[in-house]
């Protein structure tokens, strides 16, 4: 008897479960495979632990969710084809975002083209915001919030910084990071003393630390992706140059900086769109400490911005789809755009344009080789000035 | 015409009946892709196949044409622009082809691969190319109409194959391919011939940028002078067949056909798969599918 009411109950299950497909043209190859890798697992971890609640809710009904994934090679040519296949073929209406700002303009054309709805967290470009897109939802702060943060910070600190350098690798993304920290500073009344750019993919950096040498600044930002922030470290030390606060757009917060810079990393700041030192509430996971602990227990390491971007977008999304009580795109739109709720990540909201307009950043530091909040939530006080490199 | 050509022309011909027959626009971006590749293949066979030089960074005046059509596209409308985008690369090829095709071999491809990385810095430098922004357009219209520019682009890069594999023009290419000074020792002026070979691949590589742009609606320097996509152009021609006007057809959708259901149907280890089954293809075939006769 109990075995028969069992089976009525899973089936009666089986039965009421509907599948809520999303689709994601991640990088899992190429340049972006690192950042695509954890893009991949913010989503991942979403996924299960709303699936572990039952599913997403739509009025009576509880969708599982399944998310479809492809790997779309770092090239725009291919996230434009795969998104078109994922909404023509796979018959997804929903996107979860890929990874670099070029990727997400060529997902875009194909979404707003099927009216489909995205939300990414993956393409920090403001530009994202200017195309007139209607269906494109981004939870990352802009690439000039980078830059801004940084300046920010620097101009609270004791003593006071008069000149500032700023290097940035020739991309979207970090020359508009580079642009917010020019701007920053002039309205601080700083000196810009250099601003220079080099190409992306730079191996030597040399021409560009001679004539940082010579103005010795008291703060140097350098604007890049990974590889050439860790390279803009090395080199730094290897021309013997001292400023008093070295800040980085992209790198100081994954572990994998601190890995490839050992003792060099020390004191070094960056932005992040995140951290883990944050204190909101949140309503799938508790509170940013809740979703700490979730990461840490499927990753076995604690999560990163670009992980916690993901989940967040998947997170509107889901939150937009319960409050719409529906599954119509145009419906879910409506609702990202009256959305203001606190979650793990900061407040989200978002403007016309789709771009999130209630969040601060934060600026992390690297002390005693972990990064540790040092703005606007003090996890530890900011070693500064910088001590000479050893 | 071989029976081979006329195949392939009845191919072509199927291929534009194809939106009409399915409605499925991932197949038809599919097709576009590997249009695109077929018309890149065969506008460097002109230069490779026929007359022996290597362009390797012939992917300069893809860029160059993309370019051309995303500035003027603010301004001008599409077909203006998409003039342009022949026009431009055409111009420039005038301008560096002398001087490059001075140039054999391995020193021609470094040469060319050259120009590219200089056009790449460059439109990446350059206020009126958006430097590292890029460039987003508007797309005058939807994916078939594209389909049909792209088809109609590789028809006529595949006429003019047929030409150049047939006319007098064509016996001074392959003179010149062969030995470049024999045939002025007979009379053949291969300034002038090769640098039109050069300015043909330069054109057709500058509509392909052209369309491409309108199409994908965002250009930046990494993506349209990708060293990749003239990895690509190479590896397509290889495997058809150098020097054929049908080989580097069968080589361009063999390649993108191939690549996509390896990726569809083993998504983890796809790259590692197109690799082996393009070295198992050359050992097969070492001088292509098509060989030329």
């Amino acid at each position: 008897m109990a075995g028969l009411i069992f089976f009525l109950i899973a089936t009666f299950f089986a039965f009421g479960e509907e599948v809520l497909r999303i689709g994601a043209a991640v990088s899992f190859s190429g340049k972006y495979a690192k950042e695509g890798e954890l893009l991949k697992r913010g989503y991942e971890l979403w996924k299960e632990t709303v699936n572990s609640r039952g599913g997403i809710k739509v009025g009576n009904k509880r969708y599982k969710v399944e998310i479809i994934y492809y790997d779309d090679q770092s090239d725009p040519k291919t996230t434009a084809k795969l998104v078109e296949k994922l909404i023509t073929q796979d018959k997804v209406k929903f996107l979860l975002g890929p990874y670099g700002s070029a990727q997400v303009f060529a997902a875009a054309g194909v979404v707003e083209k099927y009216n489909a709805l995205m939300v990414q967290g993956g393409g920090a470009s403001s530009k994202i915001y200017s195309q007139g897109y209607k269906r494109i939802f981004g939870v990352f702060n802009t690439a000039p919030d980078y830059g801004r943060n940084l300046i920010d910070l620097a101009v609270k600190l004791d003593p006071k910084i008069r000149t500032v350098a700023i290097l940035y690798e020739k991309d979207i993304f970090s020359e508009d990071a580079a642009r917010g920290a020019l701007n920053r500073a002039r309205e601080k009344g700083l000196k810009v003393v250099l601003f220079e750019g080099y190409p992306k993919g730079a191996q030597d950096l040399s021409s560009l630390m001679l004539k940082v040498r010579l103005k010795r600044p008291d703060v140097v930002i350098g604007a890049g992706h990974f590889k050439d922030s860790v390279l803009v470290v090395k080199q730094l030390k290897q021309f013997k140059i001292n400023p008093k606060f070295v800040g980085l757009t992209v790198g100081p917060p994954l572990p994998a900086f601190v890995k490839a810079l050992g003792k060099d990393a020390e004191y070094i700041f960056g932005p992040v769109q995140w951290s883990k030192a944050f204190r909101y509430k949140d309503p799938l996971f508790g509170s940013t400490q809740g979703y700490v602990k979730a990461y840490r227990k499927k990753y076995g390491e604690d999560p990163e911005y670009h992980s916690a971007g993901g989940t967040a977008a998947a997170m509107a999304l889901q939150l937009a789809i319960e409050r719409a009580q529906s599954l119509d795109p145009e419906r879910v739109r409506e609702e990202l755009l009256k959305m203001e709720v606190e979650t793990f990540y900061g407040v989200i909201g978002f403007d016309e344009t789709g771009k999130i307009n209630t969040k601060p950043m934060a600026v992390i530091q690297i002390q005693k080789g972990r990064p540790v909040t040092v703005y606007p939530f003090e996890e530890a006080k900011p070693v500064y000035p910088k001590p000479p490199w050893n | 015409m071989g029976k081979l050509e006329k195949g392939l022309l009845l191919i072509f011909l199927i291929l534009g009946a194809v939106p009409f027959a399915v409605d499925d626009p991932y197949l038809l971006r599919v097709l576009t892709s590997a249009l695109m590749l077929t018309t890149l293949a065969l506008a460097h066979n002109l230069l490779l196949g026929y007359t022996g030089y290597p362009a390797f960074g012939g992917v300069a005046f893809f860029g160059i044409g993309a370019y051309a059509s995303g500035v003027l596209s603010k301004d001008f409308p599409f077909w203006m622009s998409i003039l342009a985008s022949a026009v431009v690369p055409t111009l420039v090829a005038l301008l560096v082809g002398p001087v490059l095709l001075r140039l054999k071999s391995h020193y021609f491809a470094i040469a060319t691969l050259a120009l590219q990385l200089s056009f790449s810095e460059m439109v990446n430098n350059l206020a009126f190319t958006g430097g590292s922004q890029g460039i987003n357009l508007q797309p005058p219209f939807g994916n078939i109409p594209f389909y049909y520019l792209f088809l109609s682009l590789a028809v006529l890069s595949f006429l003019l194959n047929l030409y150049v594999d047939r006319s007098v023009f064509g016996y001074a290419l392959k003179a010149i391919r062969e030995d470049e000074v024999a045939a002025e020792s007979l009379g053949v002026n291969t300034a002038l011939f090769k640098t039109v070979a050069f300015l043909m691949m330069a054109s057709l590589v500058g509509v392909c940028g052209g369309l491409y742009a309108f199409w994908i609606t965002y250009i930046d320097n990494t993506s349209v002078f990708d060293p990749l996509l003239s990895v690509k152009t190479f590896v397509a021609l290889l495997l058809g067949g150098v020097g054929t006007t049908v080989g580097p057809v069968v080589g361009a959708f063999l390649l993108e056909i191939s690549s996509e259901i390896l990726w569809v149907s083993m998504p983890e280890i796809h790259g590692v798969l197109l690799g082996s089954f393009v070295v198992l293809i050359l050992l097969l075939f070492p001088k292509g599918i098509i060989r030329s006769n």
